[in-house]
C-alpha cells in the first residue's frame, strides 16, 4: 500500500468530496473516504462532528481508510471503518472518542458497579480484556488479529541473552495450506531478510528480542508479525490470496526480490500471470508464455522446442516436481503437457544455474506444482473448444496429507469424425490426455513427505494406416527432514520415463513397429544449511542411472517380412556433487559460489566399433569391434562445473549483478529437423559423442522503480558453446548402430543483451521486453570432409537477432480484465536454394551455404477477456469465461519456407500455421 | 512408407489451425548464378539402350530451357578395361544402344570430356541384376485408383529399388470435328486432320524408390507406384502404364532417398534441413569443382498394364460435352468470320442444310491440353 502513497493521496485530495454538511447536533457523517490515511479521516470526521479523537498515531499510522459513508451516526462509522483491523472505539458522554489498539475502552462503569447507584459521571477506567482470537472466523479479522499478536518464540525468559537465534517456519497460503514458495521474510528495517525455499520453508537468522516480521509474496497479499525471539524456535505464516476490492489498490513495496536475489537471469511466472495471456485454443498455457521471455526462442509457432540463450532444445532441462519431462508437449506442440489447474508456478533460470542443478546446458524450466489444498475439497476445471480438464483436491485426514487429482483429455478424435464429406478423416484419431496425482503428507513438524505422478499420453492415426504415439512417464517420491533450525535435507528418489512408438500395418509385407524409450532412476539429496543471517550453504549428491532402448524395428503382423531389428541398449550412470555458498560480503556485496562435480560412465553391455585413427568416421573405416560386458565402464568423462555469480547493491531499488556458469551436458537429441519433431531420439555421450560443455558470463543492471512496482532490468552474456551436434548431409540418426559415423561436432558462441520492463502490481500489470541476440556455429571437426559452410561460422537455425514482446492485462474490475499480447520478432533463418536443375525428370532446387536468408519477420498480437462470475467468497463454485482473438490482425505468419519439386516444376511456398485470426473460448470454474 | 506423422500434422494443421500456403518469391538477394555440371542416367547393360543427359544448373529465376551440355565425349568404361563411346543424340542427352552384358563382377564408370576439356569420372559402381516385376497390380480405393509394383529377389541381393514409369491416357475432344476451314472455306477433314481422338504420354517426376534392407526376404509388396485420383481424365476411356525396375547398390539409393527428402517431402510442420548432396561424379581437372549427379549401372525390367474404364467404378468422365463447351449456331456473317479466323472451330452442320455449329478449339482441339493424335504402337 505504501507504494502508491504519492499517488493514491493525489487521488484522495480529489475524491474527497463531502455531501451536504451533516448537522453538528445529528452527529452524522458523510464522505467517500478511498484509502485515506487515518489522520484524514479524524480531522475530517471532527469537522463533521465537533467531536474529538484521541489515539496512539503509531497504532494507526499504517492504516488506510476506505469507506463511503453516507449520513452515518458516529458509531455505524466508526463500526464500519474499525472492522477487521483490532481496533477498538468507545464514546463517552463529552464527545471523546477514544481509539485503542485490542483493548477497549469503557468509558462509564457497569451498571451496578456502586451498588445501585447510578454511575453518570464516573471517571474509572475499565479495561476489558480480549476475546480470545483464535476463535475469529473472518478470514481478515484473523489476519489483522494475527498480525497484531506478539508471538514469542523460543522460551520466554525474564532478561534476553545476548546474541542471535534463528526463526525457522513455513509460509503458507490461508485459504488451501499449500505452501508459498519464494515469499520474501524481512525485518521492518530491511536489515534481515530471506525467501522461502521451494517448500515454502524460512530460516532467518535475527538478534534476540523484538522485531517486526514483513512477510510478502507475488499475488498474495502481505502480512506482518510481531515476534519476541528468545531462543531458536518456530514460526508458521500464513498468507491470503490478494483479493482486490472494489475501490482499493493495494501494492506491496518491498519485493525487491529482482534486486536483492544474488542469482541473476531468474524469471518466475505464476500460474495467474499464465492464464492472464491469451493463446490459439484458449486454455492456459505454461510454454506459450514462457516463450515470450526475453533471450527465449523458438524455431516455430507451434513447435515443441523453444531455445534458451541460443541453446539448442535439448538443452533445456524442464522439471515438473522434480521430474525431468522429456517431451512437454501434446499435439506436435499445439498444447503443452502441463495441466495449468496443478501448476502453481513456473521458474526459469537462464544464466545463474543454482549448483542442484545440472546435465542440460542452456537452461532449467522448473515448473512447480501444487500441493494441494489442505483444509477442503476443492476442485477446478475448464472446457474448451478441444480439450477439457477436471482437477479435484483436498485434505485426507485432518490437515496432515493432502491430494491432488487432475485430468485433461482432447475431443479432437470427435471433430475428426464431424468433419463432413471428407472420408480421409473417418479413419483418423487423434487423442491425448495426461493425469497427475500429488500427495503430501505431513509426518510432522520435521517430516514431511511428497510423492508426485505424472502420465501423459498422444496417440494420432492417419486413415488407419501409420500410428503413432509417445508418453511420458515419471513418480517420484521426495521425503523432506528438518535436522535443525539451520540444517535440512530433501531426499529424493524417482523414475522418468519417456517413450514413443511409431506403427503401419497398411503394408503387410512391411507392417512394422518402430519403439524408442529413454528410462532414468534418480537419487538425489539435497542439503541446505543456514550457518547464519549472512552465509547459506547448499549441498547435496544427485545420481542418475540412464537405460535407453535407441530403437527397436519389430513386425507388426503375421506376414509381416520386417527382420526384428533391435539396437543395443545404451546405460549410464551420471553423478554429481556440489556444494554452493551464498555469503553476504558487506550490506552491498553478496556472492554465491558454488561448484558441481558431475562425472558420467558409459557403462556396457556394448559393442563399440574402433576407427582407423585419423581416418574420418565412416563404416569404411571400422577397423576392429570391441565387446564390453554388463557393467563395465566404457567410457568416463568428468569435469567441475562452476557457478559463481555476485550482486552489488547500488541503492534500496538497484543492484549490479554478474554470474559465470560451466554446465556439461552428457544426454543430447538427435535431431535434423529445424523444429524438434515428436519422434526425435534422445542419444548418450559414448566413446565418440562428447558431452556438450557451455560457458555463460552474464552481467546484469536491476532497477526497480515506482515502489518496486516497476522492475527493470538489462542484462547482457556471452556464451561458448563446445561439442554442440551437428548431422552430416543425409545423416541416418533412426536405427543406426554408428550415429558416430553420421554426427559432426560443431563449436559455437551466442551473445545477447535482454531488456525488460515488468509492472507486477497495479491495474495494469505485465511487461514488455526487447532482446538482441546472436547465436553463430561453426563446424569444428578435423574428421569431417566437408564442413557446413565451408567451416565458417553460421547463425543457427533459431538466431533471431531482435524480439519484442509485450504482454499486458489491464483490469477494469476484479471481474473484468483484458489481456493483450504483441509479439514481433526476425524471422528465423533459412536456407535457400541458389538454383536448379533438371534430374529424375523433374527440376531440383540447389543449395547451397546453410541459414544465410530469413523468413520473413513474425508479428502477432492476441486479445482475450477474462469475465468472472461473483466473487463471493463463500459461493458454491466460481466460474469464468475466457474469450478471445488469436492473431487478431490474421497475420499470415511463415512457419516456414520452401521449395519442391511438382509435376517437374519447382515450386516455392511459404506456410503458416494460423494465418487468419483464430477467435476462441473457454469455461473455467472452481468450487 | 515413411512414418507419416509428418502428414497427420500436416492434417491438424489444415483442421484446426487453418494454416495456409501461399506462394514465395526469392528475395532479390537470393539468386546466385550456378553453372554446375549436371549428369544423369543409368548404364543400362544388357538388352535396354543406355542414355546419358548432361546440362548445367541454371538460376531458379531463369525460365529458359534447360542449359544442354553439348559437344562433349561421354563414354562408358569397365574397371576391366573395355570402353564403350556414346553418340550424341541432342539436347545434351549421349546413348548407346547396347552395352553387351558383362561377367557380372565388373565394376562400371562413366568418362566425360566437356567441349571446353575438362574431364569428369564417375566412380566405379557395381553392376546390379535387377529382378523380374513380379506384376503391376492396381486397386480402385474411395479416392481413387492405386498402381503397385511388386518385385522380388530370390537371391536376397537386391534390396534397393527404382523404379521409372511413362504413363499413356486416351481421352477424346467433347466435340467430334467433321469441317476445318482451309483458304477460307469450311470443308471436311481428312482422317489424318481430325483432332478428336488423342494420347497423352508423360514420364515420371517423382523418385520412387524402395528399400528391403530390413525385411527377412528380398521382397517388395505393393509399392505405389501411381495414384489415379477418382474421375480424373486419366482413366476416361484407356489408361496404360509403362513400369522400368532397376536396381541401386546402396550408396546410389541413399542419393535418391536424399534427393527425394530436399526436394519433394517438404513442407510439414518438421522438414529435414536442406543438405548438400554429394554425388559420385568427380572433376578431373579441379577436385573442388562441385558436380551433380550418381551414376549407377544395372539392368533394366518392364512391364506394361491397361486400365479400362469399364473396370473401374463410379468415374464420372468424360463430362457431358455441353457442360463444359459453348456452342454457336454460325448463322450471321459476323459468327461466320469469328469461324474463319479461328476463334470458333466447326464442328458439324445442324441440319444436312445447315448451319454449321462451332466451338472454341479446346472443345474439339485435343491437342491443346498436351496429346497427340498419333496412336503409340503398343496402343489395343
Amino acid at each position: 500500500m505504501h507504494c502508491l502513497r504519492h499517488y493514491l493521496l493525489a487521488i484522495c485530495t480529489v475524491a474527497l468530496f463531502f455531501g451536504s454538511a451533516a448537522a453538528q447536533d445529528k452527529k452524522t457523517v458523510t464522505g467517500n473516504f478511498i484509502a485515506v490515511p487515518f489522520n484524514q479521516f479524524v480531522q475530517e470526521a471532527e469537522t463533521q462532528t465537533g467531536c474529538r479523537f484521541y489515539y496512539d498515531s503509531t497504532q494507526t499510522d499504517s492504516l488506510k481508510i476506505t469507506h463511503r459513508a453516507d449520513g452515518e451516526t458516529l458509531d455505524e462509522l466508526l463500526n464500519a471503518v474499525l472492522k477487521n483491523t483490532g481496533l477498538r472505539f468507545s464514546i463517552d458522554d463529552n464527545s471523546r472518542i477514544f481509539i485503542t489498539k485490542q483493548v477497549e475502552i469503557y468509558t462509564s462503569l457497569p451498571p451496578n458497579f456502586f451498588g445501585n447507584k447510578k454511575a453518570k459521571d464516573a471517571t474509572g477506567f475499565v479495561v476489558s480484556e480480549q476475546t480470545d482470537i483464535e476463535k475469529e472466523s473472518s478470514g481478515n479479522k484473523l489476519k489483522s488479529s494475527l498480525e497484531n499478536k506478539l508471538f514469542e518464540i523460543g522460551t520466554k525468559t525474564n532478561s534476553l541473552s545476548q546474541g542471535d537465534a534463528v526463526i525457522t517456519g513455513y509460509v503458507r497460503d490461508a485459504k488451501s495450506g499449500e505452501t508459498v514458495i519464494g515469499a520474501n521474510v524481512y525485518t521492518d528495517d530491511k536489515k534481515y531478510g530471506t525467501t522461502t525455499d521451494q517448500f515454502g520453508y524460512f530460516s532467518l537468522t535475527l538478534p534476540k528480542g523484538r522485531h517486526v516480521l514483513l512477510v510478502s509474496s507475488i499475488g498474495m497479499g502481505d502480512t506482518k508479525r510481531q515476534v519476541m525471539l528468545y531462543a531458536n524456535g518456530k514460526l508458521n505464516v500464513e498468507l491470503y490470496e490478494y483479493v482486490p476490492t472494489l475501490k482499493r489498490v493495494i501494492v506491496s513495496a518491498d519485493k525487491t526480490i529482482n534486486v536483492k536475489n544474488v542469482n541473476m537471469g531468474v524469471q518466475k511466472i505464476t500460474m495467474k500471470n499464465i492464464k492472464q495471456v491469451p493463446t490459439a485454443f484458449g486454455e492456459a498455457d505454461v510454454l506459450r508464455v514462457v516463450l515470450t521471455l526475453p533471450g527465449v526462442t523458438s524455431a516455430g509457432e507451434s513447435s515443441t522446442g523453444f531455445n534458451v540463450r541460443g541453446g539448442a532444445a535439448d538443452e533445456n532441462l524442464i522439471l515438473f516436481s522434480d521430474a525431468t519431462i522429456y517431451n512437454p508437449s501434446h499435439f506436435f506442440g499445439f498444447f503443452s503437457a502441463f495441466n495449468p489447474d496443478v501448476v502453481k508456478d513456473v521458474e526459469l533460470y537462464k544464466s545463474s544455474i543454482p549448483e542442484k542443478y545440472g546435465g542440460r546446458l542452456a537452461s532449467v524450466l522448473d515448473v512447480t506444482s501444487r500441493e494441494g489444498n489442505m483444509k477442503k475439497f476443492a476442485g477446478s476445471g475448464g472446457i474448451g473448444p478441444l480439450t477439457s480438464r477436471l482437477t479435484l483436491e483436498g485434505p485426507i485426514d485432518s490437515g496432515k496429507t493432502s491430494i491432488i487429482i487432475g485430468g485433461r483429455t482432447t475431443y479432437s478424435d470427435w471433430i475428426l469424425k464431424q468433419i463432413p464429406d471428407n472420408q480421409e478423416y473417418h479413419n483418423s484419431s487423434a487423442s491425448f490426455y495426461d493425469a497427475n496425482l500429488i500427495v503430501n503428507h505431513e509426518f510432522n513438524a520435521k517430516n514431511h513427505l511428497y510423492v508426485t505422478g505424472y502420465i501423459s499420453q498422444d496417440k494420432f492415426r492417419l486413415n488407419s494406416d501409420t500410428t503413432y504415439n509417445y508418453n511420458n512417464k515419471n513418480a517420484n517420491i521426495k521425503l523432506k527432514h528438518i535436522f535443525n533450525n539451520k540444517l535440512y535435507g530433501v531426499f529424493a528418489a524417482g523414475v522418468d520415463n519417456y517413450q514413443f512408438a511409431i506403427g503401419s500395418t497398411l503394408n503387410p509385407v512391411n507392417a512394422y513397429k518402430f519403439a524408442f524409450t529413454v528410462n532414468q532412476s534418480t537419487f538425489r539429496a539435497d542439503f541446505n544449511y543456514a550457518v547464519n543471517n549472512k552465509n547459506t550453504v547448499d549441498f547435496g549428491l544427485t545420481s542418475i542411472l540412464y537405460k535407453l532402448q535407441p530403437g527397436s524395428y519389430q513386425p507388426n503382423n503375421k506376414q509381416s517380412l520386417v527382420v526384428p531389428t533391435v539396437l543395443q541398449a545404451e546405460k549410464a550412470l551420471e553423478s554429481a556433487l556440489y556444494f554452493g555458498d551464498k555469503y553476504e560480503v558487506t550490506s552491498k556485496l553478496s556472492v554465491s559460489g558454488g561448484i558441481r562435480y558431475s562425472m558420467f560412465n558409459y557403462l556396457g553391455a556394448q559393442q563399440v566399433y574402433q576407427y582407423a585413427p585419423g581416418q574420418p568416421r565412416e563404416v569404411a573405416n571400422i577397423v576392429d569391434t570391441v565387446n564390453y560386458s554388463s557393467g563395465k565402464v566404457i567410457k568416463t568423462y568428468q569435469g567441475p562445473e562452476i557457478r559463481v555469480s555476485a550482486r552489488y547493491t547500488l541503492s534500496d531499488n538497484s543492484s549490479l549483478k554478474v554470474s559465470y556458469n560451466t554446465l556439461r551436458q552428457y544426454i543430447h537429441m538427435l535431431s535434423n529437423t529445424t523444429a524438434i519433431s515428436p519422434t526425435d531420439i534422445w542419444k548418450l555421450s559414448d566413446s565418440y559423442i562428447k558431452p556438450q560443455i557451455g560457458y555463460q558470463l552474464s552481467l546484469g543492471y536491476y532497477k526497480n522503480l515506482k515502489s518496486n512496482t516497476i522492475e527493470t532490468s538489462v542484462e547482457v552474456y556471452y556464451k561458448r558453446l563446445s561439442n554442440y551436434l551437428d548431422y552430416k548431409s543425409g545423416a541416418q540418426l533412426v536405427l543406426n548402430p554408428h550415429i558416430e559415423t553420421d554426427v559432426v561436432n560443431s563449436k559455437g558462441y551466442a551473445y545477447g543483451a535482454e531488456f525488460m520492463v515488468k509492472k507486477t502490481a497495479g491495474k495494469l500489470n505485465g511487461w514488455v521486453s526487447y532482446t538482441y541476440s546472436r547465436t553463430m556455429l561453426k563446424t569444428d571437426d578435423p574428421l569431417v570432409t566437408q564442413p557446413v559452410n565451408r567451416g565458417d561460422y553460421y547463425p543457427s537455425d533459431f538466431d533471431k537477432p531482435h524480439v519484442f514482446n509485450f504482454i499486458g492485462n489491464y483490469r477494469f474490475s476484479h471481474r473484468f480484465s483484458v489481456s493483450l499480447n504483441v509479439i514481433y520478432s526476425t524471422g528465423r533463418p533459412i536456407t535457400l536454394p541458389v538454383g536448379e536443375y533438371y534430374y529424375g525428370g523433374s527440376y531440383r532446387v540447389l543449395y547451397s551455404d546453410r541459414n544465410q536468408y530469413r523468413i520473413p519477420d513474425y508479428f502477432r498480437s492476441d486479445f482475450s477477456m477474462n469475465i468472472e462470475g461473483s466473487h463471493k467468497i463463500k459461493m458454491l463454485a466460481h466460474s469464468s469465461w475466457t474469450l478471445g482473438v488469436y492473431n487478431i490482425s490474421g497475420n499470415k505468419n511463415p512457419y516456414s519456407v520452401y521449395f519442391t519439386s511438382e509435376n517437374g516444376r519447382v515450386n516455392g511456398y511459404k506456410l503458416s500455421i494460423f494465418g487468419t485470426a483464430i477467435p476462441f473460448i473457454t469455461y473455467n470454474f472452481k468450487f | 512408407m515413411r512414418p507419416t506423422i509428418v502428414n497427420i500434422a500436416t492434417v491438424f494443421l489444415i483442421v484446426f489451425a487453418t494454416g495456409c500456403k501461399e506462394p514465395y518469391v526469392l528475395p532479390a538477394g537470393a539468386i546466385a548464378n550456378t553453372n554446375i555440371l549436371v549428369v544423369e542416367g543409368n548404364i543400362n547393360v544388357g538388352q535396354d539402350s543406355t542414355i546419358i543427359h548432361l546440362s548445367r544448373s541454371k538460376t531458379l529465376t531463369d525460365t529458359s530451357v534447360t542449359a544442354y551440355e553439348t559437344g562433349s565425349q561421354v563414354s562408358v568404361q569397365t574397371d576391366a578395361g573395355a570402353n564403350y563411346p556414346l553418340q550424341e543424340i541432342g539436347n545434351g542427352a549421349y546413348g548407346i544402344a547396347n552395352i553387351p552384358p558383362g561377367s557380372g563382377a565388373e565394376k562400371y564408370r562413366l568418362a566425360i570430356t566437356t567441349a571446353n576439356n575438362n574431364q569428369y569420372y564417375s566412380d566405379y559402381t557395381p553392376f546390379k541384376k535387377t529382378p523380374l516385376i513380379d506384376s503391376i497390380s492396381w486397386e480402385q480405393h474411395s479416392d481413387g485408383v492405386y498402381i503397385y509394383a511388386n518385385t522380388h529377389d530370390d537371391q536376397n541381393n537386391t534390396k534397393f529399388y527404382k523404379w521409372d514409369f511413362s504413363e499413356t491416357w486416351e481421352y477424346y475432344a467433347p466435340f467430334f470435328s467433321q469441317y476445318i476451314v482451309k483458304n477460307n472455306t469450311i470443308v471436311h477433314r481428312n482422317p489424318e486432320e481430325l483432332t478428336f481422338f488423342c494420347w497423352h504420354t508423360i514420364p515420371s517426376s517423382n523418385i520412387l524408390i524402395e528399400s528391403t534392407k530390413k525385411l527377412s526376404n528380398d521382397v517388395v509388396y505393393k509399392k505405389v507406384i501411381m495414384f489415379i485420383p477418382t474421375s480424373s481424365e486419366k482413366i476416361g476411356y484407356i489408361y496404360s502404364i509403362l513400369v522400368k525396375q532397376s536396381a541401386l547398390p546402396e550408396d546410389g539409393y541413399n542419393y535418391w532417398d536424399n534427393l527425394s527428402k530436399n526436394t519433394e517431402q517438404l513442407g510439414s510442420l518438421f522438414d529435414a534441413q536442406p543438405s548438400q548432396i554429394t554425388g559420385n561424379i568427380h572433376s578431373k581437372t579441379n577436385a573442388a569443382e562441385p558436380v551433380i549427379g550418381f551414376i549407377t549401372a544395372s539392368s533394366t525390367q518392364q512391364k506394361r498394364i491397361f486400365i479400362y474404364k469399364a473396370q473401374v467404378n463410379n468415374w464420372l468422365y468424360p463430362p457431358g460435352p455441353y457442360s463444359v463447351c459453348d456452342t454457336i449456331h454460325v448463322t450471321d456473317a459476323y459468327k461466320m468470320t469469328s469461324v474463319l479466323r479461328g476463334t470458333y472451330v466447326p464442328v458439324d452442320l445442324v441440319t444436312p442444310l445447315g448451319p454449321y455449329y462451332a466451338a472454341p478449339p479446346e472443345c474439339v482441339d485435343c491437342r491443346l491440353t498436351g496429346g497427340i493424335t498419333t496412336k503409340p504402337s503398343f496402343w489395343p
